[in-house]
């Protein structure tokens, strides 16, 4: 037990570590305390009488004085790898969205750059099991909003979730995916490269300890987050008492806006969503809409036309466009908080990229040593060239181009 | 002459809207009035040139015709004086002061709910208003609509499948049946329902007739159901009657790629009640 340091050793980061893991501290309790003790440390160097003083109980009195360092030491090193971050609430970095909810979560995990948490995000939520119309609607409503320069956020569940973070991945890269697990695990497992290609360009964030375990329980609590990092939330074909109902509940009871996608009232993923809009949401049908509501003019730098109007075709910039461009793609962007390259400036790499391609097969690794991409620029650009039709995924994950 | 005779009279005076006519009811208390009144009287009123000559001069002959029109079996008039003229369209803004009716006029007073949309609807838009008009039909409302193509005809059919109960409010005269793909659907609304139209019976078809017709739709009825609507349509015309008419405005949304559904979703935002299923409209009108 005393290979661990002492108490008085410990980093301030380590008290909350160990505070997070005492038993009956949900994020309400921990405010609680935070409101009376400050910081952690205090909680745990405090006097058994000012204990008593704050009623607190038995169990949290034993573990007070008992924590699991060892366990701390875990969190710790889980911490120690590159690009593994935590926000306590007193953080500056942390987000100050998510901090003004009354059970914001003391610390958040995070696999990814933290810094995009405090951007300006629009949540998108929806079903696990949604229809191809669902499906593109979300991925193409984030792909253009990722271009306005909004973070997308959603919960990385299968379907309307995951469309969302790829249709950011396939414009700027830039997404939360809140998880309801720890970390070091990926739920559910075939987002196994989604979640790769997130901890690269984006964030994953977890209230969760590391270690954290699949519970059903935990998926109502993510989503408060997902609601609550953003100015407003998305919904996409949330049939009734679906998680996405859930979130946008939340964004309603934390004041964010909530939009809605209608859609047939023969589809029943749709029941939850239009029940939304019965209740007060506003209906969207075109992501410019959005920008107008929230009161931000859409870029001039993103193609313009992209979702002005809705149509039964995905919307990319074409080849012309993307050939055409005065500007050269660079990485000293003049604005530093301007994150998205408009898709004009993508056009040399793609078509790079195609010529990389030749006319066999080749693995993403070989076209990221090729091209001297990240492996998620790499990924996201065959997304967008995949959805033109220009190349296809063949068996073992490989790409060729279509013609 | 009788007094029907100077309502037909008057109906047929060139370029006399139907707020024109009110005003003249109003102040001469009858058509009859209107004829008989001294040249001095009318100038009070500053009539237009075409008016006072046509006053001098009516078209008895052909008011003659619509006389031998209305002794046919089931075709009747309703001025806007009748007894059985429909209360619920007297209350609007510019009532139509005489109706043409063929059927059963007495349904003209029953509770209806208009269902409008495109000519150009999907199957799935004519599933809609087919299933909704008879559901609604089924609970008692009469259906309304415009006899066009596509949602109008489907929701006609969807109520003829139910009570039968249907009124298609026509924007030329009774002669003609327009569209004539639809000659067999307005030979059952007939016998079950009824068939009106503010036009004298040989009133040709007239493009502004049909955006005149649309506020009859909507001024007979509690309330008026949008499906598939595309922009700048005139079932979004027939809304925005309901809406100045202070009647209930209902639409049934879709997918964000059918434009047909433009209207409906604009009218939503608007404040229109999204409708998915019979209770959400049964529960906005007044039971009684």
């Amino acid at each position: 037990m005393n290979n661990y340091p002492l108490k008085s050793q410990n980093t301030e980061e380590e008290y909350w570590l160990a505070l997070v893991r005492a038993p009956g501290v949900g994020p309400v309790k921990f405010a609680a305390l935070l409101k009376h003790f400050e910081k952690p440390r205090k909680l745990f160097e405090a006097d058994p009488s000012e204990w008593d003083a704050r009623k607190i109980k038995d169990r949290l009195r034993n573990y007070l004085q008992n924590p699991d360092w060892h366990a701390v030491e875990k969190d710790i090193q889980w911490l120690a790898q590159p690009n593994h971050h935590l926000l306590t609430l007193h953080h500056p970095d942390y987000p100050p969205l998510l901090r003004e909810i009354h059970n914001a979560p003391p610390v958040l995990f995070i696999h990814g750059d933290s810094a995009l948490l405090s951007t300006k995000q629009l949540a998108i939520v929806g079903t696990r099991n949604p229809s191809e119309y669902g499906e593109k609607t979300a991925r193409e409503f984030a792909e253009y909003l990722s271009h306005q320069g909004f973070t997308i956020t959603s919960g990385m569940a299968l379907g309307i979730d995951g469309a969302s973070h790829w249709g950011a991945l396939a414009a700027t890269g830039k997404t939360i995916a809140v998880a309801g697990t720890g970390l070091d695990r990926i739920y559910p497992p075939q987002h196994r490269e989604l979640a790769y290609r997130i901890a690269e360009t984006g964030a994953l964030v977890s209230e969760f300890l590391p270690g954290t375990p699949v519970r059903r329980d935990n998926f109502p609590l993510r989503n408060r987050i997902v609601s609550a990092l953003s100015l407003a939330t998305l919904v996409i074909e949330a049939p009734e008492r679906s998680g996405a109902l859930y979130t946008a509940k939340n964004a309603t009871k934390q004041g964010r806006e909530l939009f809605v996608i209608p859609g047939s009232i023969y589809n029943p993923l749709m029941k939850g969503s239009h029940q939304l809009i019965k209740d007060g949401a506003k209906l969207v049908e075109t992501a410019a809409e959005i920008l107008e509501k929230l009161q931000i003019s859409p870029s001039p730098t993103a193609n313009p036309n992209l979702f002005s109007h809705s149509t039964n075709t995905i919307e990319l910039p074409d080849s012309q466009s993307l050939a055409d461009s005065p500007s050269k793609h660079t990485s000293t962007t003049p604005e530093p908080s301007m994150s998205p390259a408009p898709p004009s400036d993508l056009g040399e790499d793609y078509i790079r990229l195609l010529n990389y391609l030749g006319t066999g097969t080749t693995s993403i690794d070989n076209l990221v040593e090729q091209s001297n991409l990240t492996a998620g620029e790499v990924s996201s650009m065959l997304l967008m060239l995949e959805l033109r039709g220009l190349v296809a995924v063949q068996s073992g994950g490989l790409y060729a181009r279509t013609n | 002459m009788n007094d029907e005779e100077y309502w037909l009279a008057l109906a047929r005076a060139p370029r006399l809207k139907p707020i024109n006519f009110l005003h003249l009811l109003n102040h001469f208390g009858s058509p009859r009035a209107i004829f008989e009144a001294s040249s001095a009287e009318r100038q009070v009123l500053k009539l237009s040139p075409y008016l006072t000559n046509y006053l001098q001069n009516p078209n008895w002959y052909l008011v003659e015709k619509d006389i031998q029109w209305l002794t046919q079996q089931s075709h009747h008039l309703l001025t806007l004086y009748d007894p059985n003229y429909p209360q619920i369209l007297r209350e609007i803004y510019d009532p139509p002061p005489l109706l043409f009716v063929k059927g059963d006029y007495s349904l003209l007073s029953s509770r209806q709910l208009a269902i409008v949309g495109t000519r150009r609807s999907t199957n799935e838009g004519k599933q809609i208003a087919w299933e909704f008009a008879n559901a609604l039909s089924h609970q008692g409302f009469s259906i309304t609509s415009g006899m066009a193509l596509g949602i109008d005809g489907a929701s006609h059919w969807g109520a003829l499948a139910a009570t039968g109960k249907t009124i298609a409010v026509l924007g030329q005269g009774l002669d003609k049946i327009y569209p004539p793909q639809h000659q067999m659907l307005a030979k059952k609304i007939v016998q079950t329902g009824v068939l009106v139209s503010e036009f004298t019976p040989d009133t040709p078809i007239k493009r502004e007739h049909f955006l005149r017709r649309n506020r009859i739709i909507s001024g007979l009825s509690l309330g008026t159901l949008l499906i598939e609507t595309p922009e700048r349509s005139g079932a979004l015309s027939t809304a925005r009657c309901a809406i100045e008419q202070g009647r209930e405005v209902f639409a049934v949304p879709g997918s964000i790629q059918n434009p047909l559904t433009k209207g409906c979703h604009q009218l939503i935002k608007d404040g229109a009640k999204l409708v998915e299923k019979l209770e959400d409209i049964i529960e906005e009108l007044p039971s009684y």
